[in-house]
């Protein structure tokens, strides 16, 4: 039987400004270990989300690759829609616009993100003690959490702001390189 | 032994004349331990998980006992006044705008599901945050503490104990009497030697 690998994080591990999904690096490093891709990666997915998913999803892969999210995001369900709803610093598709247009410019602030970032770290590292696991982190702010693999902003290259097929192949041979 | 302690107003001992009569002292007393209880009035449960995990070394603790809050309350970092606030259905920001923006997020945002959601993720990174640095936890609630002021709905997760029965005792304005935090006393002992057998 095939091994199945989880993928998620954001916009960088959904493949997003790829023309093709199937080079983007979780589709790599599968095809690369002959493995199944699990990918629920989502533009502008939270830590939060990340989490969220972790629970549903503990015990049912072989390994799991998380990719960190920047950490002023968040999420809320929508009972309306029956959804969870992505929140970033520019809620415009979020709904309740207004609602998060304060709370960004008065409630949110650095400390709570930085927070929340180190709660979500150490949350995939207690839940995935026992299982094969990376964490990844792809941003552009100071982040000194002891993650697997750090791309800082021109750790590889892109295509606006993510990386391209060149960008995936890095990430995806980084990730061999410590699975070896 | 150390024991560390945390959880809202149920084990500050809110209400109880004699703090040293509330359920954490009486626990520490049994052991001969030191009682750490940062247990504070209108915790969230983020607290509580920031504080486990970003503010004190579990590590260093022989036991946890940890309870759980409302799912409904949060917190967020106030930047003017360098402090965490937090922030459940009856709190009354000072300026107008905030408690406009605090009942939209309770009227219209705020759903028992997420509340569900996020009270089973929190509580489950307690579990395992004490368990990876070998430190036995038990894990309580009072989640149906006051049904007027926070709506609930059933959970899955399960806690250790529910302290918000209505077995154990209450005084006035509904935290445990005397009586109560002997009954949790004991039950918390009773599990503990479950633990050990």
């Amino acid at each position: 039987m095939k091994t199945k690998i989880y993928f998620d994080g954001d916009s960088v591990t959904y493949g997003k400004e790829l023309f093709d999904l199937s080079k983007r690096y979780s589709a790599l490093v599968c095809e690369k270990l002959n493995a199944e891709e699990h990918n629920i990666a989502l533009n502008g997915g939270s830590n939060r989300r990340l989490m969220r998913n972790l629970i549903d999803n503990l015990g049912k892969f072989d390994m799991y690759i998380i990719q960190m999210a920047k950490r002023s995001r968040t999420e809320w369900y929508d009972e309306d829609e029956d959804k969870w709803q992505i929140v970033t610093n520019q809620p415009v598709k979020s709904g309740n616009y207004d609602f998060w247009k304060k709370y960004y410019r008065e409630i949110y602030h650095d400390n709570y993100g930085i927070t929340d970032e180190l709660i979500c770290y150490n949350f995939i590292r207690a839940l995935l003690v026992d299982v094969p696991h990376l964490i990844l982190w792809s941003g552009d702010y100071d982040f000194d959490l002891p993650t697997d693999l750090v791309y800082k902003k021109g750790s590889f290259p892109v295509r606006r702001g993510h990386p391209n097929e060149e960008g995936h192949q890095m990430i995806c041979d980084d990730i061999l390189n410590i699975l070896k | 032994m150390k024991i560390y302690f945390d959880g809202s107003s149920w084990m500050t001992g809110s209400e109880l004349e004699d703090k040293s009569k509330r359920y954490s002292t009486l626990i520490s007393k049994h052991f001969g331990a030191e009682e750490y209880n940062l247990a504070s009035g209108g915790a969230s449960n983020n607290r509580i998980v920031r504080q486990l995990v970003t503010e004190n070394d579990i590590a260093d603790y022989d036991l946890a006992i940890i309870q759980m809050s409302m799912a409904m309350r949060w917190e967020y970092y106030d930047d003017t006044q360098k402090e965490w606030v937090q922030l459940r259905p009856i709190t009354q920001p000072s300026e107008k705008e905030r408690k406009k923006w605090l009942r939209y997020y309770y009227g219209e945002m705020y759903s028992n599901h997420f509340g569900n959601t996020y009270e089973h993720m929190f509580s489950q990174l307690v579990r395992d945050h004490c368990k990876v640095n070998g430190t036995p936890l038990i894990l309580l609630t009072n989640r149906h503490a006051d049904g007027f002021k926070y709506t609930t709905s059933p959970t899955n997760f399960k806690f250790d104990l529910d302290i918000s029965d209505p077995k154990y005792p209450r005084a006035r304005k509904g935290h445990p009497n005397e009586e109560g935090h002997q009954m949790i006393c004991n039950d918390v002992l009773d599990l503990l030697s479950d633990l050990r057998k």
